[in-house]
């Protein structure tokens, strides 16, 4: 379960109306908007919603078309057949279909309806009496589209994509018993509605506050989880009150007879060298002192630590390089205390992939010379609760980290995003015809993970080198984004201010006659150019999201949204587009 | 469902990671692999976390990007 307060839905409503009229003169192009939970599905056939954050997404639905259906496709009879035997197939009243299979042999209705390459078709209709199924392809009885779809009993409903000029559609039913198919409708579903057809390669869906996420870890009120491996402690799960006043804090129990500091330690992988803040919220219990430290082992002067008095309120003292400790009450005896620091350069220059530790002492201790404590007890221990590590210097509100993608905070509006995963994660439209045009207006709100490496957020074709668009976030580091525009050159303005793990929503106008390459970050003109994009229009391709091609450059980051244009757009519209992505995001 | 992460060398093939379409990682000797990552179900880690050329190593519950550095791996240097 995840709480949020959805702050953002009316807002969003009426934002919604803009970006629809962005394509109201038939302009070419596409709408994603992950925080629109209902036009994302697990499958690529909209059997399954998606309804939970950490369920993959195999279809996303373009709203750029308003998602209204098309025209009734089903107008006249079927075509009806058997395999032989005894099995029957009729269709009585007009428009229901009657189907008995003889165990063997298949009852068929088939039905063909002009198509397009590329347009997407939902069918409906009610089974009742036995459950049937259905293969969809280019000819009657081909599978090469929907390879057996089984139908249940009641309102069914899927989609699917055309790969010819004329689509045949089957029911068929091999058992003997009858199913009685009414109901039954086919309407394109317009727009260019984006797919993953390898499961593993689904990005996720999930929740993040508005704002952004800033609390790089996980399982944050749950010390319990495997994710955090305990040091000599033990840990009781939701033992006591939090700050909260739900009962969710955790009690962390230094173990019997062990007489060194403590830990639940929770791993990262990250060793940029990086200014960081680490907090937690602590209660003293039987003992009364906790401590923060990044690094491991022992003694504890070996790593960036601070050392709190839970009774008193107070820091009892701190040690390493460029830290900074704090201790502030939040109410019923509870503290959240922060530890500011670096992490870095070690003796090899380097950074330090430092691990948080939230850690508890017994009474008596020393930090700067050899440890002198109390053998623990088994029982005694303080209270632990939400763990934060961001970056900064600063210690920001606090934010809920079940899963990585599950995310939220106090006050701010919980949004719907999608989360590829960095490896392999991509999803494809069907080809769009942009060669009428060239000129493009593209909005994306994201949050990047890492600037480790290049990776393709959108692009136009499979790595093609004219007639595209492509946003890299980031390009080959330093640069934070860059936007190419090309006709039959390509030319590309690019930015290295804006670094990973800060929410930004771009804005990328390109103009291939008019020789304008421009990309706005948050609202502002963060870099453009004028040299030649040569001649021609934008090309009839595929638009890939989150991976060049579906192969390579994968993208790491939180998705919160995609307008892509095909045309050039005024002041008011871009103003009016980037404030709906932010609407959606917080960036700015 | 747990995040499952498998490197597949590429002389070997396994039915979660597509021929075509999944990316390719390299171990500290060069090694290739092709690798994939997410929610899957019915797939148990191997004893040995560290990619090798002669077997399909699989790691669970685990961010796909940290198993791949458990793993040993690494993206290749191709300069793309």
């Amino acid at each position: 379960m995840f709480i949020g307060i959805n702050m953002g839905i009316v807002g969003s409503l009426m934002g919604s109306a803009s970006i629809l009229a962005l394509f109201a003169s038939g302009e070419v192009g596409v709408w994603f908007e992950p925080n629109d939970i209902k036009t994302l599905y697990q499958d690529i056939n909209a059997l399954t919603q998606v309804t939970a954050p950490g369920q993959t997404v195999g279809l996303m639905l373009d709203k750029s078309k308003g998602l209204v259906p098309g025209p009734e496709l089903v107008t006249s009879p079927w075509t009806l057949s058997t395999a032989g035997g005894t099995s029957t197939a009729t269709e009585s009243p007009s428009g229901t279909l009657n189907l008995t299979g003889d165990g063997t042999n298949q009852a068929r209705a088939d039905y063909s309806f002009p198509s397009a390459l590329g347009k997407t078709y939902r069918i409906t209709c009610t089974v009742s009496g036995a459950i049937a199924s259905t293969v969809v392809g280019p000819s009657q009885g081909s599978n090469l589209i929907v390879n057996s779809i089984a139908l249940a009993l009641g309102v069914n409903s899927y989609v699917f994509t055309a790969t010819t000029a004329t689509t045949w559609f089957r029911f068929f039913k091999s058992a003997a018993t009858l199913s009685v198919i009414s109901n039954i409708s086919i309407k394109e579903l317009p727009g260019y509605h984006a797919v993953q057809t390898t499961a593993a390669q689904r990005p996720t869906y999930g929740v993040i506050p508005y704002g952004g996420v800033r609390n790089l870890l996980t399982y944050t009120e749950q010390f319990d989880n495997a994710g955090w491996s305990k040091n000599n402690a033990t840990v009781v799960a939701n033992f006591a009150v939090d700050p909260n006043g739900d009962m969710t804090a955790e009690k962390l129990i230094p173990n019997s007879g062990i007489n060194i500091s403590t830990t639940a330690v929770f791993m990262l992988a990250s060793q940029t060298i990086e200014t960081r803040t680490l907090t937690a919220f602590m209660k003293k219990a039987e003992y009364s002192k906790g401590f923060l430290r990044v690094g491991g082992g022992s003694p504890l002067n070996a790593a960036p630590t601070a050392v709190y008095d839970l009774a008193s309120g107070t820091v009892l003292s701190s040690q390493g390089t460029s830290v900074t400790a704090s201790i502030s009450p939040v109410g019923s005896g509870w503290y959240r205390c922060s530890l500011t620091y670096k992490n870095g350069p070690n003796a090899a220059g380097t950074g330090q992939a430092y691990a948080p530790n939230v850690g508890a002492v017994s009474d008596i201790y020393s930090v700067t010379s050899a440890e002198v404590l109390t053998t623990a007890n088994g029982t005694s221990g303080i209270l632990i609760w939400g763990a934060q590590l961001e970056l900064g210097s600063t210690a920001t509100s606090y934010q809920k980290v079940v899963s990585k993608y599950e995310v939220t905070e106090a006050g701010k509006a919980s949004l719907g995003v999608l989360y590829p995963d960095g490896i392999d994660d991509g999803m494809v439209t069907p080809s769009i015809n942009f060669s009428g045009t060239d000129k493009v207006t593209i909005w994306a709100g994201l949050q990047k993970m890492s600037d480790a490496a290049r990776g393709m957020l959108v692009e136009l074709g499979p790595s093609i080198t004219s007639a595209a668009f492509q946003i890299n976030a980031p390009n080959n580091p330093p640069t934070s984004y860059l936007f190419a525009s090309y006709g039959s050159l390509q030319t590309s303005s690019s930015t290295s201010a804006y670094p990973a793990l800060t929410p930004h929503v771009l804005t990328a106008i390109g103009d291939i006659s008019g020789d304008v390459a421009t990309l706005m970050v948050n609202n502002v003109v963060a870099a453009t150019s004028a040299a030649d994009q040569g001649t021609g229009n934008y090309s009839n391709n595929p638009i890939y999201l989150f991976r060049r091609g579906g192969a390579s450059l994968p993208y790491n980051g939180v998705f919160t949204g995609l307008i892509v244009r095909g045309a050039q757009s005024s002041a008011a519209q871009i103003s009016n587009a980037n404030a709906f992505m932010n609407s959606e995001l917080g960036a700015y | 469902m747990e995040i499952t992460t498998i490197a597949c060398p590429i002389s070997m093939a396994h039915p979660e990671v597509d021929q075509d379409t999944a990316p390719i990682w390299v171990d500290a000797v060069g090694n290739q692999y092709r690798v994939a990552s997410g929610p899957m179900e019915g797939h148990s880690p191997t004893e040995s976390p560290t990619a090798s050329p002669d077997q399909i190593t699989v790691i669970t519950g685990m961010d796909g990007i940290v198993a791949l550095a458990v793993m040993g791996l690494k993206v290749p240097d191709d300069g793309q």
